[in-house]
């Protein structure tokens, strides 16, 4: 039987196996008792050897049966489901994960999996010891009490009833969305390419505008309107397609939550809402990073250690809440933690001892403005960078990711109360609005997310102060920067004497690019630009406008 | 390794070859768009089929000095990269079994210098190619331009 | 007239090869369902010729749908399926009912000569 067929559906099914593996090993942290999540367990890891047996992946066979058989064995009551177990499977997901990259780039693997599965075979419960240094005070007593073989780890009853996802509702979820219900599996390069036409179509619908333009005939007008609306609801639908629920990445967040909490020895509830809320796929995967990092820092860097959070009068244990809600074509995500938040003059203060600020600049930064300092290349709150949050990616590169998409990020935290970090999204990705300005020889095109205003501003109104160029808008003096000059451009003229600029917003302060003109704002398709140029920094992506000339989209983020 | 089928071209006075797997298209000129931020061997960007596809110069990236001739534009697999290269002339295709005689070369770019009956001709490895623009883009990433001058 | 067969497993990926199998052997798939609960409720409206039926699934396992069918349609003829590891529930099955055993990973040839077998009773 040619199996190669069947490869794609393998790979596939393998990886909804392996999410909701990797989402009861956690949900069974939260509440060990949990039957149905040892079922699910069990089956997931049953299936998957199963299908990779029929494939003849013999790794992925050996890697799934030990996974199979400690399940089977705590299942059974011969093993305990504790952190040692949770640590081998999680291990065991990554590891099968691998495997199926191996087989999908048809290469042969390297892994050695004999190690692993022996382990599992061996694996027996480390004998009860002292609980963590901070539970010591609640649980010790009792521990020391009654030394049974339990795990040592969350505390029960009060945290059973909020645990993350229930366990039946993780099963239905992970049913993979087959051939029932008159629904279809289809490539994602089919929809890619459907949303390609859709797009060229937009953007023939323009040229066609223009020519109605020039003929004058309210017959053609007509009939391109009806046009336009039949392609707004047909990219509406093809849209729809792409998306795919938030849970198709949340796992990896309970995860990583769960390991820094455990690298920092700190208690921590994670909870999660939304998880059925549809993103756009590509984006999807966009916003592992950016959150993993947020998350991150939430752990490490805003909930304090459970002895601080008792004296503060607060519960030992942190919550850090995800949630992910849509409110019509805008997504937003929030990641709340109740720990020691921000403080406003602090991180001034720190970002004046960098030299990233004066003095007198800090002095005019409003308390919003202050926090989004964060993001700031080589900014941290912290006193020392721990190997955990990571050195290389800070808030400054999740700000950039975040805008590369399209959307937002703002902070709000109060000292003591904790911090909560909003994401505000586009639905989805292909089609943004855009202001298209000339600078020197090129064209170039900016999200409208990323412009606050446009000023057309007489020379006069310009103050130099120190080397800095200004201007006033609403009572503030705003920094002019020139696009030309960030581009590498010959520098504009400007022979009236006006200067035509857009205001954005660019290290935590508003800031004023000035291009040679503004050529107004147009709706774009965005192209991605592959390799090599997808590495150029500060270009998010291209774009057709109606006459066929091609534009870069710019990313300020990563430019400025 | 050899592929069976090698595309010829040449540029600055050189011949090169391509895998002819790797090529999807050689077109005339055509019109491209020029765009800001990239070193001046990016000639602009042009819309290929849908995909917008950036145009380097080949003689120009090599360093090697330009011809002034309309020349030709090769265009690579599009599941490979969004990119097209400008060389002068495109030559014939050729079959790997007429190479008499293969040799290395210290230029990590050619995966070969063949000798063929059309005379010696460097065959490019492309993913060395598409490694090298990449990283002369991160590292020319834009100048950060102090605030003040318009 | 073509045999009508039922597939039940968890897996769309078994699913699939079986459907494969079978279409290529002359049956007629007459229905597939995911888990036992939707085994039970399927059967009652197809009524298949023949019935393979996966062991370890979701909300209601192998063995417990095999009784739930045997109740409803004492005739009924099912065939197991199970991946190794499973055999020591083999002797529930057979008890409650099962015609024959068939194990995963499915080797086309067994799979179609074990249910021309039962077919033919």
């Amino acid at each position: 039987m040619d199996m190669s067929q069947y490869k794609a559906l393998f790979l596939s099914e393998s990886r909804e196996y392996l999410r909701t593996i990797a989402e009861q090993v956690v949900a069974l942290e939260q509440s060990p008792g949990e039957r149905s999540a040892v079922d699910a367990l069990f089956r997931g890891a049953h299936s998957l050897k199963g299908m990779a047996a029929s494939m003849e992946y013999g790794d992925v066979v050996v890697v799934a049966h030990s996974m199979e058989d400690l399940m089977a064995r705590v299942r059974d009551g011969a093993t305990p489901f504790d952190a040692g177990v949770a640590d081998l499977l999680l291990e065991g997901v990554d590891l099968i994960d691998v495997l199926l990259q191996d087989v999908e780039q048809e290469r042969p693997s390297t892994l050695p999996t004999g190690d692993f599965a022996q382990r599992l075979a061996t694996y027996a419960p480390a004998a009860p010891k002292a609980a963590p240094a901070e539970q010591a005070e609640a649980q010790g007593a009792a521990a020391d009490a009654v030394p049974s073989p339990a795990p040592t780890g969350p505390a029960p009853s009060a945290t059973a009833a909020e645990a993350a996802p229930p366990a039946p509702e993780a099963e239905k979820a992970k049913e993979p969305a087959g051939e029932a219900g008159g629904t279809v599996r289809v490539k994602t390069e089919l929809l890619d390419h459907l949303i390609n036409l859709t797009g060229e179509l937009v953007t023939n619908k323009q040229r066609l505008l223009t020519i109605a333009g020039e003929l004058a005939s309210p017959a053609l007008n007509d009939a391109i309107s009806e046009t336009a609306k039949l392609l707004r609801s047909l990219h509406d639908e093809v849209m729809k397609v792409r998306l795919m629920p938030f849970e198709a990445i949340s796992d990896r967040f309970q995860r990583s939550v769960r390991s820094v909490a455990k690298k920092s020895g700190k208690e921590i509830h994670f909870e999660l809402t939304g998880r059925e809320i549809g993103l756009d796929r590509g984006m999807l995967e966009q916003l592992v990073d950016p959150l993993n990092h947020i998350l991150r820092n939430a752990v490490d860097h805003g909930i304090e250690e459970s002895g601080e959070r008792e004296r503060a009068g607060k519960p030992a244990r942190g919550t850090v809440r995800l949630a992910v809600t849509r409110d019509r074509d805008r997504i937003q995500i929030t990641v709340r933690d109740d720990g020691r938040g921000m403080e406003p003059a602090t991180m001034i203060a720190a970002a004046i001892a960098k030299g990233i600020l004066t003095p007198e600049e800090g002095e005019l930064l409003s308390p919003r403005q202050a926090l989004m300092l964060s993001c700031i290349p080589g900014f941290s709150t912290a006193k020392e960078v721990t190997d955990i949050s990571g050195r290389g990616v800070g808030m400054d590169a999740v700000n950039a990711a975040i805008q590369k998409l399209g959307g937002t990020l703002g902070i709000e935290s109060e000292p003591g109360v904790g911090t909560t970090i909003t994401l505000r999204l586009p639905l989805t990705i292909a089609i943004i609005h855009a202001l298209v300005v000339q600078v020197g020889q090129v064209k170039a095109a900016i999200p409208v997310n990323a412009v606050q205003r446009t000023v057309e501003l007489s020379r006069r109104q310009i103050e130099t102060m120190g080397k800095r160029q200004m201007f006033q808008l609403d009572d503030e003096a705003i920094p002019l920067l020139s696009l030309n000059r960030v581009l590498g451009l010959p520098l504009g003229r400007f022979p009236d004497g006006i200067l035509p600029l857009f205001v954005t917003e660019a290290r935590g302060r508003r800031v004023g690019i000035v291009v040679d003109r503004l050529l107004g704002q147009h709706e774009l398709f965005v192209k991605q630009l592959g390799r090599p140029l997808s590495k150029l920094a500060g270009v998010a992506g291209g774009a057709t406008l109606g006459d066929g000339e091609i534009v870069a989209i710019l990313d300020l983020a990563g430019l400025l | 390794m050899t592929a069976e089928r090698l595309l010829l071209f040449s540029a600055a006075r050189q011949q090169f070859a391509l895998n002819l797997q790797e090529v999807c298209e050689v077109m005339e000129p055509q019109q491209c768009y020029p765009f800001a931020g990239a070193p001046p061997h990016y000639l602009g960007l042009i819309n290929f089929h849908g995909n917008l596809t950036a145009l380097v110069d080949l003689a120009g990236y090599l360093r090697l000095p330009g011809r002034p001739v309309p020349g030709k534009i090769l265009v690579i697999d599009t599941r490979l990269a969004h990119l097209a290269l400008r060389v002068d002339a495109v030559g014939s295709i050729l079959d790997a079994t007429s190479i008499t005689s293969f040799g290395s070369h210290e230029d990590p770019l050619v995966e070969a210098l063949l000798e063929t009956p059309q005379g010696s001709v460097r065959l490019l490895r492309l993913e060395t190619l598409l490694n090298g623009l990449e990283q002369e883009l991160q590292q020319s990433a834009p100048n950060n331009a102090k605030p003040g001058g318009t | 007239m073509a045999l009508k067969v039922m597939i039940v497993d968890d897996s769309l990926f078994m699913r699939k090869m079986l459907r494969d199998i079978l279409v290529e052997d002359g049956y007629e798939i007459a229905d597939e369902a995911s888990d036992g609960v939707e085994a039970v409720a399927k059967y009652k409206e197809c009524l298949p010729d023949l019935v393979t039926l996966d062991i370890v699934m979701p909300n209601k396992t192998g063995i417990e749908a095999l009784q739930e069918i045997m109740a409803y349609d004492a005739g009924a003829r099912v065939v197991m399926c199970s991946a190794i590891g499973q055999e020591a529930l083999t002797a529930a099955a057979t008890e409650a009912g099962a015609k024959a055993f068939i194990l995963k990973p499915f080797n086309p040839e067994l799979v179609t000569r074990v249910l021309r077998e039962v077919a033919q009773g």
